[in-house]
């Protein structure tokens, strides 16, 4: 028989449960960063899973390359057909490719690129790892005397970090087209002149940040799927946990790096 | 004008407050809440911070409880002392022998929180022999075969295999002791992405690097020849049944020809069949590579027939040691209730 609480021991309970979700938080956060720390110390030694790494490259750049490229092309019209209306009333529009270019290399193409990676890679890497945790494989690997954070971690984290800068490139191109197939719509252009109007308004300054937190944005994407895979308890219902946890702690820290990033960028 | 708690007889120690003070009523309780004070309501449990949330009522009094409690584990406590020193005097035995065991665990204790789950095991394995651990779910077993291979660590003891006290090794050494171990888990966790021949070739490529690509090849087959499943080589996991997909996971354990088996309920989920196909297989490759082994089931027949020794585990503590005969000849109601 369940005794009835007074409102002292609900108070009580209360106050334990919030200390231990702090407790926890600061638990799993300072475990996070060993874990990121740790990618750092394994990268370097042999041996190098060369066939593993280039097997996550094909998963996550050429499987993933259809969805950034219709992903970016759509972000490039609608990025146009929005904004014309405001350049017209100002007599802007010859403005527009210069526009897009600089929004799109700067901020919305690596931002979207990461965000989906977040869900799609971040995700799965989260559900394979968390499956592998339940199902004893990486304990299997453990008491093999294989290392399966060098197998499994820094293989996949290796190949986010290497693929979401380049799906980051290949997204902006293909915005740019779309920008262009959109601006012809209501005017004509060509390609060629589209692009030197776009390239002539491009600095050193808007692109290389923008590529070298890509970099970041594919390192915590990587780091933070297997973190929640490879920490994922006991039971099916873990690897729900792991895989939308991964792309909800993702999403946030590509957030908080693009952040980051734009302070740093504005300093320079 | 002052208050106290609704429906309960005024105490002397009863807390009052003071209706027009909200704030030092808050206080009063928020300290309450921290500094764990009693409710001074007798109809209502008492929380305490290690008690669970949902206190149950119960007809002994605590005493009476504690009490009993502490004959219980006075009573367990000698048990296991006698055993602790019949198991010492059976391993001073086999050195005036000139055998070296090849697993000796000493005073192993292994908690998760409060939760005492191995309370000082002793026990050995010598080579060539098969060590059945028996006991009720929750014993411990998994736990202790896991402190092995360094899956779990133990709160005390001292757990030495292959001569080498393993909590004491550093990551390099102890996967030395990893190579010379294998471990057949409960399910068998074959890597599920691959195929029968890569889950066998993985161990190989990682492991074996100097091994030619043919001499490889060869020793998957004749592993799978061993298990019976040399068809199966290019079937996904998914595809096999659960007895072929235990086999082909001692297959790949055995392909690194470890000098010691760890085997994690190796009949469970299986039919009466396959589970005395399974137990005669463990015995076929006990015999053929000299292994020696530590063995966790439920399973009596699997017992029956692959035990050199069982010891059997109770609330974390051996309570009995002996061949299959000697004990299935116990009077004890709790052992007997294993074999009939």
């Amino acid at each position: 028989m369940e005794p009835v609480l007074n409102r002292y021991q609900r108070a009580r309970i209360r106050v334990r449960e919030k200390k231990s979700q702090w407790k926890g938080f600061f638990y799993n956060a300072g475990d996070l960063v060993a874990f990121m720390g740790r990618f750092f110390k394994e990268v370097w030694k042999p041996p190098y899973e060369w066939r593993e790494v280039l097997y996550q490259c094909y998963l996550v750049g050429y499987k993933s390359t259809f969805l950034i490229g219709l992903t970016g092309f759509i972000m490039g019209v609608v990025l146009t057909i929005q904004t014309r209306p405001s350049m017209a009333a100002f007599g802007a529009i010859s403005l527009i490719p210069g526009m897009v270019s600089v929004s799109v290399i700067r901020e919305i193409g690596p931002v979207i690129t990461a965000i989906i990676c977040a869900g799609k890679v971040g995700s799965r890497i989260g559900a394979e790892l968390g499956s592998m945790k339940v199902s004893e494989q990486i304990d299997a690997m453990e008491v093999s005397a294989i290392n399966p954070y060098r197998y499994l971690v820094v293989t996949r984290t290796l190949a986010t970090t290497l693929m979401i800068p380049l799906l980051a490139i290949f997204a902006d191109v293909i915005a740019l087209f779309g920008s262009y197939v959109a601006m012809n719509i209501h005017d004509a252009t060509t390609l060629r002149h589209f692009f030197l109007v776009a390239m002539a308004h491009l600095e050193f300054i808007d692109v290389f940040p923008a590529l070298v937190k890509t970099v970041f944005f594919g390192y915590v994407v990587g780091i933070i799927g297997c973190y929640k895979g490879y920490n994922a308890r006991r039971g099916t219902e873990s690897v729900g946990i792991a895989a939308n946890s991964s792309v909800v702690a993702a999403s946030l820290a590509v957030f908080i790096i693009d952040l980051i990033a734009a302070q740093v960028t504005d300093l320079l | 004008m002052k208050y106290t708690q609704k429906d309960q007889p005024e105490e002397p120690n009863a807390k009052t407050y003071d209706e027009g003070n909200p704030a030092e009523e808050c206080a009063a309780d928020e300290a309450q809440a921290i500094t764990g004070g009693s409710t001074g309501d007798p109809a209502i449990p008492d929380v305490d911070e290690d008690d669970d949330d949902r206190v149950p009522f119960i007809e002994k009094s605590e005493e009476e409880v504690i009490a009993e409690r502490q004959e219980r584990q006075e009573e367990a406590d000698e048990q296991a002392d006698a055993l602790r020193k019949a198991e010492e005097e059976r391993q001073l035995e086999f050195a005036k022998q000139g055998e070296e065991p090849v697993i000796v665990i000493k005073g192993l204790k292994k908690a998760f929180g409060e939760h005492e789950v191995l309370r000082g095991v002793d026990l050995h394995v010598n080579k060539g022999e098969n060590l059945v651990i028996l006991g009720k779910s929750g014993t411990g077993k998994s736990v202790l075969i896991k402190c092995l291979v360094g899956l779990e660590w133990p709160d005390e003891g001292e757990i030495t295999v292959f001569g080498k006290n393993l909590p004491s090794l550093n990551y390099r050494e102890l996967n030395e002791s990893r190579k010379r171990t294998g471990f057949l888990f409960q399910n068998a966790a074959l890597y599920d992405s691959m195929t029968v021949r890569e889950n066998l070739l993985f161990p190989l490529r990682q492991l074996k690097k100097d091994m030619t690509k043919e001499k490889k090849e060869s020793l998957i087959m004749e592993m799978l020849d061993n298990v019976g499943l040399a068809e199966a080589i290019d079937q996904l996991p998914s595809k096999l049944s659960g007895g072929q997909n235990k086999r082909i996971g001692l297959a790949r354990t055995l392909i690194l020809r470890p000098e010691l088996m760890l085997y994690d309920e190796p009949t469970t989920g299986l039919d009466t069949g396959t589970g005395k196909e399974i137990s005669e297989l463990m015995i076929k490759m006990k015999k053929k590579y000299n292994i020696s082994s530590i063995t966790i089931t439920h399973d009596m027949t699997c017992a029956r027939m692959t035990a050199d020794r069982i010891i059997m585990l109770r609330e974390g503590v051996v309570v009995a040691r002996g061949t299959y005969e000697e004990l299935e000849k116990s009077d004890d109601e709790w052992i007997k209730s294993f074999f009939y």
